[in-house]
């Protein structure tokens, strides 16, 4: 006997969703698919952004109170902005969207590592050699072909960047080969049909085979392409407008290279839209190795000038968003140790998120120290809680800050 | 004279200290020795059996840890291929098609080309395979564009008889008997749905340009 579900809050979910829908829609320029939305009630699409400085991430600017009493980093009282919940953040922040600037807060990572190479290993692979970002997308589940992505030609640095269930890290390097792999290819006689392409490559899987067994190592990437391939040839076609997307990050039609911080925010953006479950952006085009910036003000410069400008449009198309649940996480190696701003042995990241709560567990001491903080395995799981992930793959998340 | 005696000694001590963790027999250590067989088992691939013995020599560092633990574990001729970059396609697709895809000039981001003077392995992902098999489908829909061959629907002898000839020139070695058969069951069956021969035949050229035989050295 079936039995009627429909409640006010699948009517609310439903309409929400709808709304998300259309809001998409600026983007994919599609409108049919209106006509057969408002039957269904469609579950809300989380998508994990990992935004990590290369080199380091400054914490005045998500604990900037703490360098106000001795004007450390060059902080005073007049250019922090108090969030609430003892959360106080550089002032460069106001940038941002008011609904980020609500739904924003530090997390504390005490992982004790000042080193370049053990603390990038360390944030993005736990000791069996298993790959963070893989592991949560695997969790996050859903239908998505391509499920963890970095865009951009930088790779996560991380010497392990494995599978996980069959789930493996992919990479989007061109926006326009990528809108064509997900079908939005313009109607061209040279475009091949996507199920004759799908049993192509299934073919050309076999007849690799024996090549991808004899070099497990080298051709993985291969490997993994030729299934994720397969995979995304065989879900349903999804059209986007580039134009579209371009315009909005302030970038050429023509340029669809993901070659700088504002190309890989809007690839970020069209993967969000594709499904995908985690979306990392490794960011290079700035030093943030920063020695010697005793007074912040080259990260300052930097974070004012390349990289809040670009966030900011992917934060107000993005965050608030009806079907949607964006959760975009701001981290480095480590934090910046006084007084020569090198290498602190911690980090605090910023997240923002719908279902994030302002406030703090990663309060700085004045002296760049965190105590009693919880490591990174469990800023791991405050993502998968924020992203409202059906599983616990990094166990209970100890931050109180997830509505 | 104090002070070079001095040096001397230290310089003894010094070197007696590196001898102390530089080769290692067996380990008396239990943790240090169960840290050693994880970092072993971690690196080695899964279903290929480590050639080094366990009792091989490792070198144990000042803090006690092998130096050797992130040496790579696995048999000789192993992970000899390597996926060809961007600036080696720009002439393999035409030297093997006989034709410049107009899409490979745009082809550069996709396949993450590090630009002049510099190197960067390659890697796949699903978007440059797929990219890569259009490339080859269009290149190929210029080759199959004439002659009579490719004027009629593949057949398993015709199918057989192209895909070894593909197979042949575009990788360079004679292919093996289960690599034609899976080229031409593809062709036979799995363009059925394509009425224009001429373009079911390119879409197996283009399978035959896709494979690792082609895209990898």
């Amino acid at each position: 006997m079936s039995q009627s579900r429909f409640t006010r809050r699948s009517l609310l979910q439903g309409s929400a969703a709808l709304a998300g829908v259309m809001t998409a829609n600026r983007l994919t320029g599609s409108h049919g698919f209106l006509g057969t939305a408002h039957a269904q009630v469609i579950p809300e699409q989380s998508t994990v952004v990992c935004l990590y400085l290369l080199g380091g991430y400054n914490a005045l600017f998500c604990s900037a109170d703490s360098f106000v009493p001795a004007n450390s980093f060059a902080c005073t009282s007049s250019n922090v902005m108090d969030l609430g919940n003892g959360l106080v953040v550089d002032a460069s922040f106001g940038a941002l969207p008011s609904f980020a600037q609500q739904h924003m807060a530090t997390i504390g990572i005490n992982h004790h590592l000042s080193g370049h190479d053990t603390a990038n290993n360390a944030n993005f692979t736990d000791g069996a050699g298993n790959c963070y970002p893989v592991m949560l997308a695997s969790a996050m589940g859903g239908t998505s072909a391509i499920k963890c992505v970095t865009v951009g030609q930088d790779d996560l640095p991380s010497n392990s960047i494995n599978p996980y269930g069959a789930v493996s890290m992919q990479k989007v390097t061109d926006m326009a080969s990528t809108i064509a792999a997900l079908g939005g290819a313009a109607s061209d006689p040279t475009v091949p049909n996507r199920v004759i392409a799908a049993s192509g490559l299934t073919a050309v899987q076999a007849m690799t085979q024996q090549r991808l067994l004899a070099s497990p190592r080298s051709l993985q990437s291969l490997g993994n392409a030729y299934s994720t391939g397969i995979s995304t040839l065989m879900q349903p076609a999804q059209v986007f407008s580039y134009p579209t997307l371009a315009q909005a990050y302030g970038m050429s039609p023509t340029s669809t290279g993901v070659v700088d911080f504002q190309s890989k925010m809007a690839a970020a953006e069209l993967m969000v839209l594709a499904g995908a479950n985690v979306v990392n952006i490794i960011e290079t085009q700035d030093g943030w190795d920063t020695h010697g910036d005793s007074d912040g003000s080259q990260v300052r410069q930097q974070m004012t000038q390349d990289i809040l400008p670009p966030l900011a449009t992917f934060l107000s198309r993005m965050l608030n968003t009806p079907g949607y649940n964006v959760v975009l996480a701001i981290f480095g190696e480590f934090s910046r140790s006084l007084p020569g701003s090198d290498h602190a042995p911690n980090l605090s990241s910023t997240v923002m998120g719908k279902y994030v709560q302002v406030g703090t567990t990663g309060r700085v001491s004045s002296d760049v120290t965190l105590s009693s903080t919880p490591a990174i395995p469990q800023f791991w799981s405050f993502l998968a809680a924020a992203a409202h992930c059906p599983t616990a793959p990094f166990g209970a998340n100890p931050h109180p800050l997830v509505m | 004279m104090r002070t070079r005696i001095a040096a001397v000694a230290l310089a003894i001590l010094l070197g007696g200290a590196g001898c102390d963790g530089m080769i290692q027999g067996a380990d008396n250590n239990p943790t240090r020795t169960a840290k050693k067989a994880a970092s072993k088992a971690a690196l080695t691939p899964p279903g290929l059996d480590p050639v080094v013995a366990p009792t091989e020599r490792t070198y144990l560092g000042f803090d006690g840890v092998d130096l050797a633990a992130s040496r790579v574990v696995a048999p000789a001729g192993t992970d000899r291929d390597r996926i060809k970059p961007y600036s080696a396609l720009m002439g393999d697709y035409p030297r093997i098609l006989g034709n410049a895809p107009g899409l490979l000039d745009t082809m550069a981001a996709t396949f993450a080309d590090p630009g002049p003077r510099w190197y960067q392995e390659t890697k796949a992902n699903a978007v440059s395979v797929y990219s890569a098999y259009r490339i080859a489908f269009e290149g190929c829909l210029t080759l199959t564009g004439s002659g009579a061959t490719y004027a009629a629907a593949p057949t398993a002898a015709s199918a057989t008889a192209a895909c070894t000839a593909w197979q042949t020139a575009f990788w360079s070695r004679v292919p093996a008997t289960g690599e034609v058969s899976t080229c031409a069951n593809f062709a036979t069956q799995g363009t059925t749905t394509e009425t224009n021969p001429r373009r079911q035949w390119a879409y197996t050229c283009a399978a035959v340009a896709t494979a690792g035989q082609f895209l990898t050295f």
